[in-house]
Formats: C-alpha cells, sequence, structure tokens
C-alpha cells in the first residue's frame, strides 16, 4: 500500500532525530518487588569478593544501535499521524585470552514506522551508491514517543534474534553478554547459552533500605552485591540480579559510577546464576575503559564502545541518508 | 589482470596520485606497478596507471595509541587496513581525471607493465636494470643517444652508491644487450680508472659471480661475462729507459702506457690543463697562460712530427724540465707581449716547476715515432677504453683528463656525425665541473654537456653531491640516477624528481640499488643491478682451467 500522499518532514521534531533516550525506555520506571534474601539475608548484606571461577572460555558482547534518520508527519483524516525513517542495528564482539577481539553477525535494518493502521511493504530511497531499504511498519494510532520507542523495540528484537538465532557462538563455554535488560529476549535463548543483561543506568531503584543500599556503594572492583530475585507477575519472567563494579570511581564522580547491573533468567536457579555472578564480578573489570577514552566511560565496556561505534557507522552518514529521504520524499516518494 | 584493491575514498583521490585500499588477503610494496579504469559519464573508460611510493597500516576503531595494548589483550576489537599511494605515471588516454573512489586497482603485468611505464612506446632501448619485481627495466635510448637528449647523471655516497659499477654496468648493457647492440655497433666508451687498479680487469670474468647473479643477467637478457673488446692505458713508469712500461702493479699485460710528445705538447696548446684546478686567485693567470701556449705552439710550428723533442730558441728540449727551464730563461721574450705583471709569470713559473715531477713522465721528448703513435690515446680502436690515472699527482691527473676530453671532442668534431656515439663515463664532477669558479676542464665539460648530444658525446657523469657540479652539466642530463644519498644532500632541489618519499629513501638505498629518472616517466624507479660479471680486483678473476684448452 502507498505512503499516505500527506507525508511531509516535521522539522521541529528534529532537536530529537538521532536521538532515542537510552535503555530506560526498556523499562517502566515504577519499582519493582524485589526478594534480597536468595543468596544471603538482608541483614547479612555486604560486598562479596568471589574466588577465582573456572569461567567460560570467551565472552560474547551484544548490543545494538538505532537512530531517527528524519521524523515525518502526515495528516490522515485531519488527524495528525507521527512517524519516523529509523535505522538501527545489532550485532556482536566475541572476547577470547589471547585472541585478538573479533566483531561478528552486525546487521542493520531500516524502518519507516507509522502511527497508522495498513500501511506495509518496503521503501526503496536511493542514496548515492546504495539504495536503503525501509520496511513500513504500521502500529496503529499512537504517540509520537512510542514511535520512536518502536524503532528502540526493534533494536531489541534485532539483538535477541542474534542471541536465540544460532548465528553467534553458543554454549558452554560462552558468557553472552547482552547490553541492557533481558526483557525483550526469548527465554529458550538462554538455553544454548548462558546470558546476561548489563545495565548500565540506574533508573530504578531496585534495592530500599539503607544497609542494602550501602552494599552497592561500598563494592570495590572485582566485588559483587549479594544476588536478589526480581519479582514479576509473571513467574517466568523473574530473574536473578546482582550489582558489579567494574572500576572505581575518581573522588569527584559519584559513586555509583562504575557500578552496573546483571541479571540472568531465574529458571536457570540460583547455583547458576551465583556462578555467573562471580564470574561478572571478577572479568567485567577487565573490559572497563579508564576515565577519558569514551564519554560513558568505565561503565561503556571497550567491546561494546568498539561495536556500538561500528554499527553506527554502518548505518550510515546521518546527515547523507537524512538528505536522501528529504529528496524522496520531495520527489514524490512512494507517492510517485 | 589481478585485483588487489580499490581507490579509497577517505583520501582526496586526484588525477596525479590517488589512495588506494589493499583488500584482504593481498598487499601492495613500494615500487609495485598498478592501474585502475575509471568511467567517464560518455561511458568511455580511463586507464590510469602508477607505481605505489607510499605505503601504510592503521587500526581502524581505535581512538587512542594506547588501543593497540587493548587490542592485543582482545578486550578492543579494531580492524586492519592497509592503503598505498599511487602516484600516476601514465594516463591513457590523456583525460586528467580522478580514479573514483571504489574503483578496483589491479597489478599492471606484462603489456599493461610495459605500458605504465612507457616501455611499449620505446622503439630503442637499453636495460637499466631489474625492478623490484625482477623485471627489466628498460632505458629510452633515443634519450640517450643524442636523438632526443643525451647525458647520464649518476650522484651518490662514495662507497655506498656503487656509482662507477652502475656506469660500467649501463655500459655493459649499451654494448651486449642485443636491442641496444644494435644502434651501438660502433659506439666507443672511454672511461677514467680514479680508484685502485679496480677496472684494469673489466676483460675478465668474474670468478665470484654465483649462479643466483647469472640468472639475474639471464633475466636482463644479457651474458654474464665480461667486457669483450677492452684497451687498458696507464701512465708510464718514471724514470724508465728505452722502451715505456706501464706503472700499474697487478696487471702489466696487455696495458697501454700513454704519453704525450713535447711537440704535440706544444702544438696543441697542452699547457692551461695544468693550471686545471680553477684557481682564480690570479686573474691574470689565464693571461700568462695563453701567452706561454702562444709562444710555443709558434716556435714549434713546421717541427717534422716524426721528432718529440722541440727545437725552442736554438736550443733543443728533450724533456719536460727543459720546457720549464727554457721558459724560465727566456721569460721576457715568452711574456714580454702579454704585458703581465712579474707575480703574474713568477706564479706561473712556480707552477710549471712543481708540475715537473708531477707530468714529466707524461709529456716526453725522447719517444721514437713509432713509440708517439703506440703511446698515443685512440679510443677508435676499441669499444671500451680504460684510462688508469689513479696514481698520478692530482695535478697530472687534471692534465689527462683534460687533454684526452678535449682531443676527443676535437676528433667528434672534425668528424661532423653523431655515430658513431662516444661515452664518456667521468667519476668527480665536483672537481672536473664544480658550480663556482672556471678551468679548462669545466670548460671541456660543459662543452660536451651542452653540445655533445649533437656531436655524439655522451656523458655519464657521477659525483658525490650533485649540488656542488656546475648546474648545466646536470641539468643537461636525461636521465638522473641517485645510490645513496646523504641526507642533507637528498633534500637540495637538485633531487626534486625524487619526490618527498624517494628523498627518504635515497638515504638508506644498498649497494646495487639506484633510483633511475627518464623523461618519459614522472616518477623515479627504484632498480637493482647484478653484481659485475667481469673482475673489478685480482682476486676476482677467474683463473682460467689449463686443461680446457687441450681438451677443446
Amino acid at each position: 500500500m502507498a505512503l499516505p500522499a500527506s507525508l511531509r518532514l516535521h522539522p521541529w521534531a528534529s532537536s530529537y532525530e538521532g536521538l532515542i533516550e537510552g535503555a530506560e525506555e526498556d523499562e517502566d520506571s515504577q519499582g519493582p518487588e524485589v526478594d534480597p534474601s536468595v543468596e544471603v539475608p538482608p541483614e547479612g548484606w555486604c560486598p562479596r569478593r568471589p574466588e577465582a571461577v573456572a569461567g567460560p572460555d570467551a565472552f560474547l558482547f551484544v548490543d545494538g544501535v538505532r537512530r531517527v534518520d528524519v521524523s515525518v508527519a502526515a495528516l490522515e483524516n485531519e488527524r495528525p499521524v507521527w512517524g519516523l525513517f529509523g535505522s538501527y542495528g545489532a550485532g556482536g564482539v566475541l572476547c577470547r585470552p589471547g585472541v585478538p577481539a573479533s566483531r561478528m553477525g552486525e546487521e542493520v535494518r531500516r524502518s519507516l514506522v507509522l502511527a497508522a493502521t495498513g500501511y506495509q511493504g518496503h521503501l526503496e530511497v536511493p542514496a548515492g551508491s546504495a539504495s536503503l531499504r525501509y520496511l513500513v511498519v504500521s502500529i496503529g494510532d499512537k504517540e509520537q514517543k512510542e514511535v520512536r520507542q518502536a524503532v528502540q523495540h526493534r533494536m531489541r528484537e534485532l539483538e535477541a534474534e542474534l542471541v536465540a538465532g544460532g548465528r553467534l557462538p553458543a554454549g558452554d563455554d560462552v558468557l553472552v553478554v547482552v547490553d541492557g535488560p533481558l526483557t525483550f529476549l526469548p527465554r529458550w535463548a538462554g538455553h544454548s547459552a548462558a546470558v546476561v543483561g548489563l545495565v548500565k543506568t540506574h533508573h530504578r531503584r531496585y534495592l530500599e533500605g539503607a544497609s542494602l543500599a550501602r552494599c552497592i556503594v561500598e563494592l570495590a572492583p572485582g566485588e559483587r552485591t549479594p544476588i536478589f530475585l526480581v519479582l514479576t507477575e509473571r513467574e517466568v519472567d523473574r530473574r536473578f540480579s546482582w550489582y558489579v563494579r567494574v572500576a572505581a570511581p575518581p573522588p569527584f564522580h559519584h559513586p555509583l559510577v562504575g557500578i552496573v547491573r546483571l541479571e540472568t533468567w531465574a529458571e536457570g536457579g540460583l547455583e547458576r546464576a551465583r556462578r555467573l555472578a562471580d564470574i561478572t564480578a571478577l572479568v567485567l573489570p577487565r573490559f572497563a575503559p579508564p576515565l577519558g577514552w569514551d564519554a560513558r566511560a568505565p561503565a561503556n565496556l571497550y567491546p561494546v564502545a568498539a561495536l556500538e561505534e561500528h554499527l553506527r557507522h554502518s548505518l550510515g552518514d546521518h546527515a547523507w541518508v537524512r538528505r536522501s529521504i528529504e529528496s524522496y520524499l520531495y520527489r514524490g516518494g512512494g507517492a510517485a | 589482470m589481478s585485483e588487489v584493491g580499490r581507490v579509497l575514498g577517505t583520501d582526496d583521490a586526484r588525477p596525479l596520485d590517488f589512495w588506494v585500499a589493499v583488500a584482504e588477503g593481498h598487499y601492495l610494496q613500494l615500487d609495485d606497478v598498478v592501474l585502475v579504469e575509471t568511467p567517464l559519464p560518455d561511458g568511455n573508460r580511463v586507464t590510469i596507471y602508477g607505481v605505489v611510493d607510499q605505503v601504510r597500516a592503521r587500526y581502524e576503531g581505535a581512538r587512542f595509541d594506547s588501543d593497540v595494548f587493548r587490542a592485543a589483550a582482545g578486550v578492543l576489537p579494531v580492524g586492519i587496513v592497509c592503503a598505498a599511494h599511487v602516484a600516476v605515471t601514465r594516463v591513457e588516454p590523456e583525460i586528467f581525471v580522478p580514479p573514483l573512489p571504489g574503483q578496483p586497482v589491479c597489478r599492471a603485468e606484462g603489456i599493461q607493465r610495459e605500458e605504465a611505464l612507457y616501455f611499449d612506446r620505446m622503439d630503442h632501448r637499453f636495460p637499466a636494470g631489474l625492478g623490484r619485481d625482477g623485471q627489466v627495466v628498460w632505458g629510452n635510448l633515443e634519450f640517450l643517444d643524442g636523438t632526443r637528449g643525451g647525458h647520464i647523471n649518476i650522484a651518490g655516497v662514495s662507497g655506498v652508491a656503487t656509482k662507477t659499477s652502475y656506469a660500467l654496468f649501463l655500459l655493459y648493457g649499451l654494448f651486449h644487450h642485443p636491442q641496444a647492440a644494435e644502434r651501438t655497433r660502433h659506439a666507443r666508451a672511454v672511461i677514467f680508472n680514479v680508484k685502485g687498479e679496480d677496472l684494469l680487469f673489466l676483460d675478465k670474468p668474474n670468478a665470484r659471480l654465483d649462479d643466483e647473479q647469472r640468472r639475474r643477467y639471464e633475466c636482463l637478457g644479457l651474458p654474464a661475462g665480461p667486457f669483450r673488446d677492452v684497451a687498458l692505458w696507464a701512465p708510464p713508469v718514471r724514470h724508465g729507459f728505452g722502451e715505456l712500461v706501464p706503472s700499474t702493479v697487478s696487471r702489466q699485460q696487455g696495458v697501454t702506457p700513454y704519453a704525450w710528445s713535447l711537440r704535440e705538447f706544444c702544438q696543441r696548446r697542452l699547457l692551461s690543463f695544468l693550471f686545471a684546478d680553477g684557481d682564480g686567485e690570479h686573474s691574470q693567470l689565464p693571461l700568462a697562460i695563453g701567452a706561454a701556449e702562444r709562444y710555443l705552439q709558434q716556435e714549434t710550428e713546421g717541427q717534422p712530427a716524426s721528432q718529440s723533442w722541440v727545437m725552442l730558441g736554438g736550443r733543443r728540449v728533450t724533456d719536460f724540465q727543459d720546457l720549464v727551464d727554457f721558459l724560465q730563461d727566456h721569460r721576457d721574450e715568452v711574456f714580454g707581449a702579454a704585458r703581465v705583471s712579474t707575480g703574474t709569470v713568477d706564479a706561473l713559473l712556480r707552477r710549471l716547476q712543481g708540475s715537473v715531477d708531477a707530468v714529466g713522465h707524461l709529456v716526453r721528448g725522447d719517444l721514437s715515432p713509432d713509440q708517439q703513435e703506440r703511446h698515443r690515446i685512440e679510443v677508435r680502436a676499441r669499444q671500451l677504453n680504460v684510462i688508469d690515472i689513479h696514481a698520478l699527482h692530482d695535478r697530472a691527473k687534471r692534465f689527462v683528463v683534460g687533454v684526452v676530453l678535449r682531443q676527443l671532442l676535437q676528433e667528434k668534431d672534425e668528424q661532423g656525425t653523431r655515430e658513431p656515439l662516444l661515452f664518456v663515463v667521468l667519476d668527480e664532477l665536483n672537481k672536473y665541473a664544480p658550480r663556482e669558479g672556471w678551468s679548462p676542464i669545466k670548460e671541456v665539460v660543459l662543452d660536451i654537456a651542452e653540445r655533445g648530444r649533437s656531436l655524439g658525446v655522451i656523458l655519464i657523469g657521477a659525483q658525490q653531491t650533485a649540488s656542488e657540479v656546475e648546474r648545466r652539466v646536470v641539468t643537461n642530463a636525461s636521465f638522473r640516477v641517485t645510490g645513496r644519498l646523504d641526507t642533507a644532500e637528498a633534500e637540495r632541489s637538485e633531487y626534486g624528481f625524487l619526490g618527498p618519499s624517494g628523498r627518504a629513501r635515497a638515504s638508506i638505498l644498498k649497494p646495487g640499488s639506484m633510483f633511475l629518472h627518464q623523461p618519459e616517466l614522472p616518477v623515479p624507479l627504484l632498480v637493482q643491478f647484478p653484481f659485475p660479471a667481469w673482475a673489478t680486483r685480482p682476486e676476482e678473476v677467474a683463473t682460467e682451467d689449463p686443461w680446457s684448452r687441450v681438451r677443446g
């Protein structure tokens, strides 16, 4: 089906273009219920320094990037229809001791998301030497924010596809670290490999109570908090989670800098979660960049930062893509 | 065509230079010859040929220098990319557009390599060495034999630049390669032996030539052997009696002593070549020299050619000492007309007196008519003439070089035709044709540089530093060659043809490698030449198996 005839650029939203608020959009901001007593009783909470454990041979970091190429809007039945041209991509970095880290499975996709119904198919937007293929997605009558989230969701789905799709190395000797919470991953993805989600931001407060919260900031690199259980409505969605410090913050930084939260599915059992917690506490600091290497250092780990940079590059030059879409729409686009 | 990469678009591509991203699993090194085709909007294609003059490799995805350690530790994924810079040599057809980014770049092989380096356009050519790819690098003979240009200039640090070896290699190729020999069959060459007795064994095979070097000669299409037609000339022993004996130590057999008769000295006005050190302190000295030369010429006019001594003022002068004494005794008569100051005449006589030791055995009055004939340097008989001057006093060296060069030029002048060609190899040009000052030799060398092309006298000149040689001598050379150069010297404008990377490489060139610049090619080519197939010292002379003749 052709595009809405009235589809036009939406310049005033341009300050948002290229930006989608980070991972917080994956999580609702209401504090979840947790059970802090699964590993140690709440009164016994203190930083835990794991002994050396037999770790996996390899770490596979999976991450994605997304971008609003251009915001658009149309008028349908006298009502505005929001939409956007978005590009997103995902890939993995395999790190093994003594072997150069390598990127793999990178894929870039593009979508035209419309807050309308009935539009589908593909658009071919000529852009210099290439043609950009946008999948038209109709998400029904939605808010502007939800249109942006749709791109975010598609990116997380692409990540999930990567982890679960069998294109990346798996097995017991690979620990898969997914950037962001595990919300989007199908649970069976955790059957073929050990999977943890790594959350860099601390928008949600999981742990209430002075002793529990203090335990987080008291962590030293290589230490973790005890494991707590994140309770959800459905039993199968429950996750074990823990905090790890990947780097010590400099004195002028908030003590939460250098802290990341990790999670894995509860159905794997506490013993398995404990092993993953110990491994991540011991190994992740090795991947933390020093301050100044990256704006999001130290929590933005080397492989993830490098992968994101590469993926963002693969999305194509933003100005160039945008200009291509502009001229596409100017020439009549799909309506022609 | 084997594709090795593509024109990259992150650095500007220009009609005369561009960068190539080297594809994985391939490599490009310095001096590789490549080509790229680029489409024009009208559907035609332009082929751009070039030579790699810079290669680089870097990490992609690394932000800091220290990222190399993170990459090594396996925590930071990076890519490695190699790129090569190409200096364009030729564009066919001549539409000067840049190669478009993304166009595949191929290694130029076979006929394409010939095209890239203009070898296909050379109707007459000579081997100038082997490229780094082991294939022949040709020189255009038309730019050497005077048709369109002439002369070769070789620069480089003594000892490591192998200037003389390369000059000999060029001569060897010119005389022995079937393609060049066709044009140089009757050509002659003169080379002055200035260092040791190195060049006295050019007609002997080199015992140290191994199979690898023989193979290189084979690649060049040359026989691996000594020069075939060589005459060796050396100064006679001092204070000898009767027959002249060559003063060479390591070899006597086949070496002809050379000398001039006093009569020739006077008649051909050779006196000025004794003052060839370009000394300008006495501005009147040339006047006095001219007066003495004129006097000696006039006085000996009509004296029989069979006698080597001269009658001066009724006195029989039989050796050089006599001649100097005569001038001393008759100074008023000789210099009176020239109105030069007493001081100048004194200076001239003092110098002459000082030359007696240096050239007394070269300018003689005791030669029989037959000896005069035999000991006169005559280059027309043999293809390659080695004139040994290494053991002579500096003043005598200049005398011999100056006299021989002028004699050769005069002969060619009289002959009036370019063919047969005469190649003159002259090292230490900075001594014979310095940038500053004047000397009779400089005049002759300049004359060769400027008129030699039409006379068929081709100068293969060499020097340590081209910046110290008369500019016109260097700029008249169609072929410019450099071996190892001093770093500071390489920065001088005389070596502009090397380009920035060539200058840097010139300071690390190994013996046996030279940069060759020829008129048709805008970039210098690195050439290598094989180990001499002729002996360069007595130990290298291949001893003949005494039984071979019996068996044969």
